[in-house]
């Protein structure tokens, strides 16, 4: 096996893994997105506003937990898997892209609210017209980071079964086989650096009319 | 319940790969803070020369840390040693030590550095006397962003090699022992928090009071 | 001492000048206040004093030194600098700011010590109560006093300032402007003074120097500014109102009187009738001290009643000013108290003259045409 050559593993092995592994991610960006965005809005509404910067402290802190130990915590609960690594995922995603969600809406100008209202928006229309378009731009860094934190942690949910690049990756530490630790390796740092420059530069697409100064 | 006891009957043990995660994390962060606050200091007045260094450093950042250990392990000088971790661990830190470094120098109020200079100050003194210690809360931020954050990427660095907390985790997967999962997880999370607040009081200690809770002479964006 | 000789400053070849062949002098202690609309040069010309920018072209001599030959950072500990945004280092107390530069220039503790204190004091900040502070906690006008302070710490016979009073409000400016006069009158700097506030100039100046498109366009004392602009662009400058702002500038023992008759509150009536049949109506009545007791009208008391007595004919003063007020505070307690005459005291009440409404008229009206024939003739 390690007189196989690195463009083997490459045009061979490495495209179901690739697949496998952007599934992973997409899934669970997705639904992490769904529900860390309006949650992020949830906490910004008027009666929910006190809670907000605790259930945001929680969560910084539930980060501090690597992804290593939320990985194998969903092992005891939820076995190996496919699901219980989507789970882990997706917990894993939620918190920069609530928080940003949270800061993004926070961080408009108290004027910019108050003229919409002024001019007769009910609490809906300022939602949707005002507060979330002009959040746009953080919720979006929200989620390039939350991207990036998923790609890296679906090759450790390899550990519970989950497939993908991180299959590559432990198969070649445990044994001994560097060639396809290297691909695995550079192909997930590949996929997280373009899932960043992705956001990044839709972010910059999206936003340039409107940046706020 | 079960947990407290693991934790309790494997104290010793326990006690010794805290230290180890503790000695890895604190090499990591001395040389990474000499590194890159030398490369801030460096490019400050640089603009092309900065958005270059920052961003390759937001691209490392955004590089998953297994990648990062696996790519570093199949290089021959580095392999299956504490160097690989130790060099993971510093090209963390690069992007929130140099660019807050940056960002806060080129931030500082130019009408505060023109009375310095105004006052008969050299460049060595603007600098050492004024610049940087207004540059130091945000400086300090970014340092304070890279330990916390190579607490969490040192566990990974059981896969190769290292023998830190991590091992907790990845041994109690390899043989589901959810208690020793939960102690490991736990005690990295809190080590985050200790080394998050042992930094803050250091901060307090090494920041003029005049700079506390103020965002007026430095614009913070970006920590 | 300041002088400028052919000074120019050109920032890219191919746009006009900055400053161009600019000559100034500014004779030592005294303030030579640099005004004119925004772009016309005043702060280049203030900053390469002190090499904050480099001149292109032409000497800058700072105490006869030429400030080129010598070294920037040196040359600036010599020079006191304020300007608008004060730049007080918020990471250092009030103390460490005032002490900044005797501590470069390596003076020992406790002479420090004591050269921040007696400054804070002369600034009007009890060191007991601001030397610990940080800049943070000190209101507006507070910080600019520090900002003062620290500019006069080594003692630099010369200080520049660029709109110093600029971003305070228009009461604590007022203060501060007063406040730093009376610094000056003691201190005798140097100084060259930025501002875009015409009134300002004329309040502070010793000379003010008309600056219009990089070129100095009229050099002169205050009154002469004002009484004989020396083109069109000086006269809108200072603007329409330019005799009020005259009322402003003088002081009342410009034109007091003390040509009328003082008599003590224990006066033989005798003296009272010589006066009377002197023709003398207003008198002054003082007590022994030369205070100001009030007057007696004469002629009124002559007519109808013998002078026995004639202390129960006292008036008071409805109103009385400082000997140190501007000609304008006394038409303004004219105008409030509906007077002609008000008396000028000193600050110990002291009385010194009379000031009347007719004498300022035409005090300012022959000032006009002497200035106007003398515009002519030269012109």
């Amino acid at each position: 096996m390690e007189t196989i050559s690195i463009f083997d593993i490459l045009t061979k092995e490495a495209p179901e893994h690739i697949l496998q592994h952007l599934k992973l991610v997409l899934i669970s960006l997705n639904i992490a997105i769904l529900i860390a965005v309006p949650t992020g809005v949830l906490l910004t509404r008027k009666s929910f506003k006190k809670y907000s910067s605790k259930v945001i402290a929680v969560l910084n802190t539930a980060q501090g937990v690597p992804s290593l130990a939320i990985v194998a915590i969903f092992l005891n609960i939820l076995g190996i898997g496919i699901v219980p690594s989507i789970v882990a995922l997706t917990l894993y995603g939620l918190l920069p892209i609530a928080q940003n969600t949270v800061a993004g809406i926070n961080n408009i100008n108290y004027e910019v609210i108050e003229a919409a209202k002024g001019v007769g928006m009910s609490d809906k229309q300022v939602l949707y017209k005002i507060e979330l378009p002009l959040a746009l731009p953080i919720i979006i860094a929200g989620i390039q980071t939350s991207s990036v934190l998923i790609v890296g942690t679906a090759a450790i949910a390899e550990l519970i079964g989950a497939g993908g690049l991180g299959r590559m990756i432990f198969l070649g530490i445990t044994h001994f086989l560097p060639k396809y630790t290297l691909v695995g390796a550079l192909l997930c740092a590949v996929m997280a650096i373009i899932f960043d420059q992705f956001f990044r530069i839709l972010n910059i697409k999206l936003t340039r009319n409107y940046k706020q100064t | 319940m079960s947990t407290i006891k693991y934790f309790i009957n494997n104290i010793n043990k326990i006690t010794e790969l805290t230290y180890e995660h503790f000695i890895l994390i604190s090499i990591a962060i001395v040389l990474a803070v000499i590194i890159w606050f030398t490369v801030g200091v460096v490019i400050r007045n640089n603009n092309k020369l900065a958005n270059g260094v920052i961003g390759v450093g937001s691209i490392i950042m955004s590089i998953p840390s297994i990648s990062m250990y696996g790519i570093l392990v199949t290089i021959p000088f580095f392999g299956l040693s504490r160097k690989s971790a130790v060099t993971a661990l510093v090209l963390y830190a690069m992007l929130p030590i140099v660019r807050n470094v940056y960002v806060a120098l080129n931030e500082v109020d130019k009408s505060i550095l023109e009375a310095a200079s105004g006052m008969g100050m050299n460049k060595k003194n603007v600098l050492l006397k004024v610049q940087l210690p207004l540059a130091l809360p945000v400086i300090f931020a970014g340092v304070r962003v890279a330990l916390v954050m190579m607490v969490g990427v040192a566990t990974l660095a059981v896969y190769i090699g290292e023998r830190n907390l991590g091992r907790l985790i990845s041994q109690g997967i390899t043989r589901t022992h959810t208690d020793m999962v939960l102690v490991g997880g736990i005690l990295v999370a809190l080590m985050a928090i200790l080394v998050d607040m042992i930094m803050a009081f250091i901060q307090k200690k090494l920041i003029s009071p005049g700079l506390h809770n103020s965002n007026e002479y430095i614009n913070q964006e970006g920590c | 001492m300041i002088r400028l000789k052919n000074v120019s400053k050109y920032y890219k070849k191919k746009e006009g000048a900055a400053v161009s062949n600019l000559n100034l002098h500014v004779e030592e202690g005294k303030i030579c206040v640099m005004v004119g609309p925004s772009g016309c040069g005043k702060t280049t010309t203030l900053k390469m004093i002190n090499r904050i920018i480099e001149p292109s072209d032409g000497n800058i001599y700072v105490n006869d030194k030429n400030v080129m030959e010598q070294n920037p950072n040196e040359l600036r500990l010599k020079i006191g600098y304020v300007i608008q945004k004060i730049g007080l280092f918020p990471h250092y107390t009030v103390y460490e700011n005032v002490a900044t530069v005797p501590k470069l220039l390596g003076w020992k503790e406790e002479k420090i010590r004591n050269r921040a204190n007696e400054l804070l004091k002369i600034v009007g900040l009890s060191p007991q109560e601001y030397a610990k502070k940080y800049p943070n906690q000190l209101s507006g006008g507070q910080k600019q006093r520090v900002g003062v302070a620290r500019a006069m710490a080594a003692n630099p016979p010369v200080m520049l300032m660029d709109e110093p009073f600029g971003a305070v409000d228009p009461i604590t400016r007022n203060q501060l402007q007063n406040e730093f006069l009376k610094i000056q009158k003691k201190m005798k700097k140097t100084i060259c003074f930025v501002t875009h506030d015409i009134d300002e100039a004329i309040k502070m100046g010793d000379k003010i120097a008309i600056m219009c498109d990089g070129k100095l366009v009229q050099y002169d004392t205050p009154e002469n500014i004002l009484f004989s602009p020396k083109n069109e662009f000086v006269e809108e400058f200072v603007g329409s109102d330019r005799a009020l702002k005259v009322l402003n500038l003088l002081k009342v023992d410009t034109i007091l009187d003390t040509s009328l008759p003082k008599i003590s509150i224990d006066t033989d009536s005798d003296v009272l009738k010589k006066l009377a049949l002197k023709g003398q109506d207003h008198v002054v009545v003082l007590d022994d001290e030369e205070k100001l007791v009030g007057y007696i009208k004469l002629r009124k008391i002559v007519e109808r009643r013998s002078l026995e007595k004639w202390d129960k004919y006292i008036k008071r003063y409805v109103s009385t000013i400082d000997e140190d007020s501007s000609l304008k505070n006394a038409m303004v307690s004219m105008l409030q108290f509906d007077v002609f005459n008000i008396p000028v005291i000193s600050e110990n009440g002291v009385y010194k003259g009379i000031v009347n409404f007719n004498m300022i008229k035409s005090y300012i009206s022959e000032e006009y045409e002497t200035n106007n024939i003398v515009d002519k003739v030269v012109g």
